[in-house]
């Protein structure tokens, strides 16, 4: 009877093939509505630009430290494209050493609240009962507050710099995470494929994260990507208050505050910066909007 | 209502504990680095600072619940914190509520018309500017109209209070509520546009079209009513958004507020000030939030809370 074990073999292969290509299939289904959506496509070329830039930046700027005192408050020229600032350095290069600043406390911030909230929401919905009033209360307790005035009272007690501005973001933003993600394992933990392989004896570790996790990856990709947006909107609120990172180090938001002392004189200062800002929050809205229409076709254009 | 009492005590507890366990010796604050030790313990012992630290805790929430803040530490030495605070805050209220009309006043009819004729050239020209308004970091916005309104055309001061040494001007008012509202205005318009959407196509608009009623009729007294629903909750939780905002936005208009004082007091470590402004702001943060579930099922009946 070797041959219908190898039958069975040969059989289990093809279904695993046909899965794979299922997934290639979906994956270019998803790119094929990603690329045809236009503001998407101008949201991902936004945000490609900006990084490159920020990566780059220390190759093809000046230093944004360096002092000219030959140009102090230059208007935008041709050898200062944006203007030099009241010490005399180079705005663009700033601007560009600025979005690495951004950029930093985007991707740390939303590292470290996926991992705690998708974790929270993993064990929540997973286990249920007790485990799961007691997470979301504690999940419930951030979201009593107004997140710009949590992110305000951790740096005011941490003390401002980057790390504690980046944690304090995070924290806020645990909450969306261990939501979203508590949702969907509240309904997937009732589907076939968990009690399969709960019946093969997966323990509830495996379980979470890696047959419940992998299909619920969609949902939180959009609020990461939405997430990236408001924490450099945060990072550049609690800059500009003087809170998060401290001077000389280039950020946006301590740009317009610096900035904000020459309005009278000095348009440039001001206006440049808050435009960075504006584009990149404006893109990885764009962004995050558009991989949630390209996963569910019906949330079109709402 | 059990919910919201529980957020509240714990909210306290960690309000209290952040403060109290925050660095930095406020004995050592209040007398500067020169005095000597036995005045620092003398000191500490005034504040209570060696009792237990949930005996602590107890006397506090106590002159909490009688009003009493504490005193400042550093921005105005043994200045009571509660009427100072509160003196602030009658400045950034009334910025914030003028904020809140100004965005309701020009997101609400903008939605309107954007939902009723989805995807028409107004409505383009409408959504495209309410993603400005989402975007757009409303501190930035400020700087922008400052730029605009104050420097090139001249028309309104660039910030402050009103003219040096004569008290409040409404001049001085214009544009940090303008800023302010700006905030609301893109998520306003969103809100109000996806909910006249989804209303206009319900079953009982088109009853209420095919039994004859005028398009105006209908628009006005059964649609409007029923997408304000959605907005009624944006409103609430951004009410605190709103709050927050104005701690930038003061600082951006040097607007003599709550978000002003907040500022220089975590600058000064003055931590009485801190705990104040963060507790008042949050508790009224969860209470619009209670206020607002209240509302919402009166408005509509078949949500009710618990």
């Amino acid at each position: 009877m070797s041959s219908t074990a190898q039958e069975k073999a040969i059989d289990l292969h093809a279904r695993i093939d046909q899965a794979d290509r299922g997934r290639a299939h979906r994956l270019r289904l998803f790119l094929l509505s990603f690329v045809r959506n236009r503001t998407a496509i101008f949201g991902a070329a936004t945000i490609i630009v900006f990084t490159s830039a920020a990566l780059l930046a220390p190759l093809f700027t000046a230093d944004p430290l360096e002092q000219d005192y030959d140009a102090l408050m230059r208007p935008p020229s041709l050898e200062y494209p944006i203007g030099t600032d009241s010490l005399g350095r180079d705005n663009l290069s700033r601007l560009i050493h600025g979005g690495r600043v951004s950029l930093q406390v985007g991707l740390f911030a939303m590292a470290i609240a996926m991992t705690i909230g998708v974790s929270i929401g993993l064990v929540a919905g997973y286990f249920g009962k007790w485990t799961d009033s007691i997470l979301m209360r504690v999940v419930d307790l951030i979201l009593a507050f107004p997140a710009l005035l949590l992110a305000i009272l951790m740096v005011a007690i941490l003390g401002p710099s980057l790390n504690n501005a980046m944690l304090a973001i995070a924290v806020a933003y645990i909450p969306v995470f261990a939501r979203v993600t508590r949702a969907n394992t509240l309904s997937l933990r009732e589907k076939e494929f968990v009690e399969s392989a709960r019946a093969i004896g997966g323990g509830p570790v495996r379980i979470m994260f890696k047959t419940i996790l992998p299909n619920t990856v969609s949902p939180i990709i959009v609020q990461a990507s939405l997430g990236m947006s408001y924490a450099i909107l945060i990072e550049a609120s609690l800059s500009f208050l003087g809170l998060g990172i401290q001077p000389p180090t280039p950020s946006w938001g301590y740009m317009l505050s610096a900035g904000r002392e020459f309005i009278t004189i000095a348009w440039w200062l001001t206006t440049f910066p808050g435009l960075a800002i504006f584009l990149v929050v404006l893109a990885w809205n764009f962004i995050g909007d558009g991989i949630r229409e390209a996963l569910d076709p019906r949330q079109r254009r709402r | 209502m059990l919910q919201t009492l529980y957020v509240v005590v714990v909210l306290s507890v960690i309000i209290f504990a952040a403060v109290r366990f925050a660095p930095g010796d406020p004995a050592v604050t209040r007398l500067g680095m020169e005095a000597t030790r036995e005045a620092l313990e003398q000191e500490r012992h005034d504040l209570g600072l060696n009792k237990p630290v949930y005996e602590q805790y107890v006397i506090w929430v106590g002159k909490v619940l009688r009003g009493d803040m504490g005193v400042s530490l550093a921005y105005a030495s043994d200045h009571p914190v509660a009427p100072l605070v509160w003196e602030k805050f009658k400045r950034t209220i009334p910025l914030t509520l003028a904020a809140m009309a100004i965005g309701l006043v020009v997101s609400i009819p903008l939605g309107i018309i954007a939902g009723l004729r989805p995807y028409s050239i107004l409505d383009n020209i409408i959504s495209g500017a309410s993603l400005f308004g989402v975007a757009a970091p409303s501190f930035w916005v400020g700087l922008m109209l400052i730029l605009l309104f104050a420097v090139r055309l001249d028309w309104l001061p660039t910030s402050g209070y009103g003219p040096i040494g004569q008290g409040f001007d409404w001049k001085y008012f214009i544009l940090p509520s303008f800023a302010l509202g700006f905030q609301l205005m893109g998520a306003l318009t969103r809100y109000m546009r996806s909910g006249m959407l989804d209303v206009m196509s319900s079953d009982y608009i088109r009853t209420a079209r095919a039994k004859g009623l005028p398009y105006r009729t209908v628009v006005a007294r059964h649609a409007v009513k029923n997408a304000m629903l959605s907005v009624v909750t944006v409103i609430a939780l951004d009410l605190g958004g709103l709050l927050a905002g104005a701690l930038v936005t003061e600082t951006v208009f040097r607007w003599p507020g709550v978000g002003l004082l907040l500022v220089n007091a975590i600058q000064a470590r003055d931590y009485a000030i801190v705990q104040m402004i963060v507790l008042v702001t949050s508790v009224a943060y969860i209470s619009v939030n209670l206020l607002a579930d209240i509302l919402y099922g009166y408005l509509d009946p078949r949500i009710r809370l618990e």
